[in-house]
């Protein structure tokens, strides 16, 4: 390890008189302490280097490398302001943690005093089930609002399509468990359709963009998930011809919808194309000359 | 002896050399240099009782489908040392340095000794050791204590011998390490052999004729003392200021414009995570590589100082230097056959291209033989194939050898030495700072 030079000896105790004056104008806190601790490092790392590069003037040396912070006072609000922000989401998260363990444990609750008051504790399990995936998927929206204010869409698509299979599955046990369905597992059909719906919605919500391909790969989904679930569900009536032309509907509507995308674009781009030749034109008309 | 209490553990750095198979010739090279006859007698016993203690330095490497393992071979003392008379002792020791040791013969080390002929009592001690079984950090230990075990032999101080023996494990590294660090440097799954810039060295085009050679170039007292005079001056390492050099003459060499970037990698003693440095764990490899990149040459020396020392501090200041990407090796070792582990290393190992490895001061005490005096001497890396470029630098009684190794021809020999004279002509430079 290299000791410490004469000049980092003798700037030190000035660095730190200064920072420990300025850091008097916030609060005196860990991460402030942390914060203070790395402003030293900054200054003297810089002091070696400007005396490398052949500064030797201990107070040229200071007044460059306080200079190069820039205005200390803004430097700590925003520090500040950053740890605010920074607790203040913790907070929130907290809260929310709190919030969700609380709705799973008043459910567990729940769920005890009616199996026991009853007896029965099948498929009353579904109260307790209800309520961890109910927790996750707010904990889920709450993190999507924070993540859509920060403009964040992809990690928000996929928390739609997680709660969206948690629903699903709750459904389905429902329907399985509690009302005895036959073929309720068809639900599991209807959330792809269901999860490349709320996905294409997101796309144009966000102006993704890939949503003009999305909605035919969409509707055609969606079509051949009807055609198979309405073909399972009303049997033995024979649907499944011409039922078929379901799939091919779903085609043509997604033809149809990417013909006229595909014109409306190059119409625009036409349009692009006279608006920029045009403004060349007026250009002309004010700068041309004859000579 | 039962078959099973013959295999020894191939721990995950014995497989991780054994990989660099592909990039070098394994060995580590030592050669040091005696006014003065040693008693080839003792030394024959001290090498005995120091292998014995290192059951590694006489087993053979063996590769299955599953698990590679060691497998203790029987063996004397004559396939180690060889003592010959020499019109020319240096010249002979190194082209014993030349050598190789096949990972499945019964010894991993080679010791040579030349006594010169006429009336010089010179006398070279040559060694050359599989990397698979230590690194240049253990080969100080090594050599170190060879020289102390055979003085304390011939005193009859018995209880003064010493040779460690402990664990060859990779995982003493964590010992330092407790509680949230130790999770974190546990989990350290991150591949850090992938660099930017890949630059080579401007060796010549491989050929079957290419030998090993090694190349050194020594820094004389009066310069190595101006360099650590103005090191110490500016505040930085002899190792940060000979890095500033390599930048420098490396720009000029591989014809770099100023606004390049380069990479040069720098070796890392891992011991220093581990507790008393590894005293009591056996012979093994603790080294690994940090990558120092700058992002243009600099103009001035100062410059490329000031670049090379802001990229070293960011790894300096880590307190997890060194241990990223071990998790992961670790990992691949446990969960794939040999084979495929290889494969998966080798896919994402990128070797570095160019490299320093400075492994500090030889202590001319410590590697005294009684009856003789230490002249000189250095231990080199492993000798590269091409395109890779290592710089080994040791320094002894004041004086620094920086050497190279290298399997290549005569032209070789001439890129390396016009190297060297870069390197001299930029460490002018730097002592004029």
């Amino acid at each position: 390890m290299a000791a410490e030079i004469e000049i980092v000896s003798i700037l030190k105790p000035r660095y730190k008189d200064f920072l420990e004056g300025e850091f008097r104008q916030i609060a005196p806190t860990k991460a402030a302490m942390e914060y203070r601790k790395q402003l030293l490092q900054q200054l003297l790392d810089r002091t070696q280097e400007l005396n490398i590069r052949g500064i030797v003037d201990p107070d040229l040396i200071f007044k460059t490398t306080i200079d190069e912070l820039g205005d200390i006072v803004c430097l700590l609000n925003d520090f500040e302001e950053r740890e605010q922000r920074s607790e203040d989401l913790k907070h929130k998260l907290s809260t929310g943690t709190a919030v969700a363990i609380a709705v799973i444990a008043l459910i567990a609750i729940v769920y005890v005093i009616v199996g026991a008051a009853t007896g029965i504790w099948h498929p009353t399990w579904l109260i307790l089930l209800g309520g961890i995936f109910s927790s996750l998927i707010l904990l889920m929206i709450f993190a999507s609002l924070k993540l859509l204010k920060k403009r964040k869409v992809i990690p928000v698509r996929f928390m739609i399509a997680a709660s969206e299979i948690l629903v699903t599955v709750f459904i389905f046990l429902l329907l399985q468990l509690v009302f005895h369905i036959s073929k309720s597992w068809l639900i599991f059909l209807a959330m792809v359709a269901m999860l490349f719906g709320s996905d294409t919605a997101m796309a144009f919500l966000a102006g993704s963009k890939g949503r003009w391909i999305e909605l035919p790969i969409f509707i055609e989904v969606l079509c051949v998930m009807l055609y198979v679930i309405l073909g399972i569900a009303l049997a033995p009536a024979k649907i499944w011809h011409p039922g078929w032309l379901l799939c091919l509907g779903g085609v043509a509507v997604a033809v149809v919808e990417f013909i006229c995308y595909t014109v409306g674009k190059s119409r625009a781009k036409d349009a692009a194309e006279e608006k920029s030749e045009g403004k060349k034109q007026d250009e002309a008309y004010w700068t041309q000359w004859d000579d | 002896m039962s078959r099973k209490s013959k295999k020894l553990k191939a721990e995950m750095w014995d497989r991780m050399q054994f990989l660099f198979r592909n990039y070098y010739d394994r060995m580590v090279h030592l050669k040091l240099v005696y006014e003065g006859r040693l008693d080839i007698s003792v030394l024959k016993q001290v090498i005995v009782y120091m292998v014995e203690k290192a059951p590694v330095l006489h087993s053979s490497f063996n590769t299955t489908v599953l698990e590679p393992y060691w497998r203790k071979e029987n063996y004397t003392v004559d396939d180690i040392l060889s003592v010959a008379q020499s019109d020319d002792a240096e010249f002979d020791a190194d082209l014993f340095l030349a050598g190789t040791i096949p990972y499945d013969n019964n010894v991993q080390i080679k010791i040579a000794v030349f006594e010169q002929t006429g009336d010089s009592v010179k006398t070279v001690l040559a060694l050359r050791v599989n990397h698979m079984c230590m690194d240049g950090g253990d080969l100080k230990y090594f050599i170190g204590a060879l020289a102390n075990n055979y003085n304390c032999l011939k005193r009859g101080e018995y209880g003064e011998m010493r040779m460690k023996s402990g664990s060859r494990s990779y995982d003493q590294i964590y010992s330092k390490f407790e509680g949230e660090d130790l999770k974190k440097a546990r989990g350290l799954y991150k591949n850090v052999s992938k660099i930017k810039d890949h630059v080579g060295f401007p060796w010549s085009e491989p050929s079957d004729s290419d030998i090993n050679r090694i190349i050194r170039r020594e820094i004389g007292e009066a310069d190595f003392a101006a360099i650590r005079s103005t090191a110490k001056k500016l505040g930085v390492t002899v190792n940060d200021a000979l890095m500033a050099i390599t930048f420098r003459a490396l720009y000029e060499l591989c014809g770099l414009k100023d606004d390049d970037s380069l990479t040069v990698s720098c070796a890392i003693d891992l011991r220093k995570h581990i507790v008393e440095g590894g005293a009591k764990g056996g012979l093994t490899n603790h080294t690994a590589w940090l990558a120092c990149r700058t992002l243009e040459r600099g103009e001035t020396m100062s410059d490329t100082l000031v670049n090379v020392i802001r990229s070293m501090k960011t790894f300096k200041r880590d307190k997890f230097m060194g241990l990223y990407s071990l998790p992961l090796l670790k990992l691949a070792y446990t969960i794939f056959p040999q084979n495929i582990a290889e494969f998966a290393i080798k896919k994402g190992y990128d070797n570095p291209l160019l490299a320093v490895s400075n492994m500090g001061q030889l202590d001319a005490q410590k590697l005294s033989f009684d009856g003789s005096t230490l002249k000189g001497g250095f231990i080199s890396g492993a000798t590269k194939y091409k395109p890779f470029f290592l710089m080994s630098v040791t320094t002894l009684l004041g004086r620094m050898t920086l050497s190279t190794a290298i399997r290549g021809s005569a032209a070789d020999v001439a890129v390396a030495n016009r190297y060297f004279d870069l390197i001299e002509k930029y460490l002018r430079e730097f002592i004029e700072l």
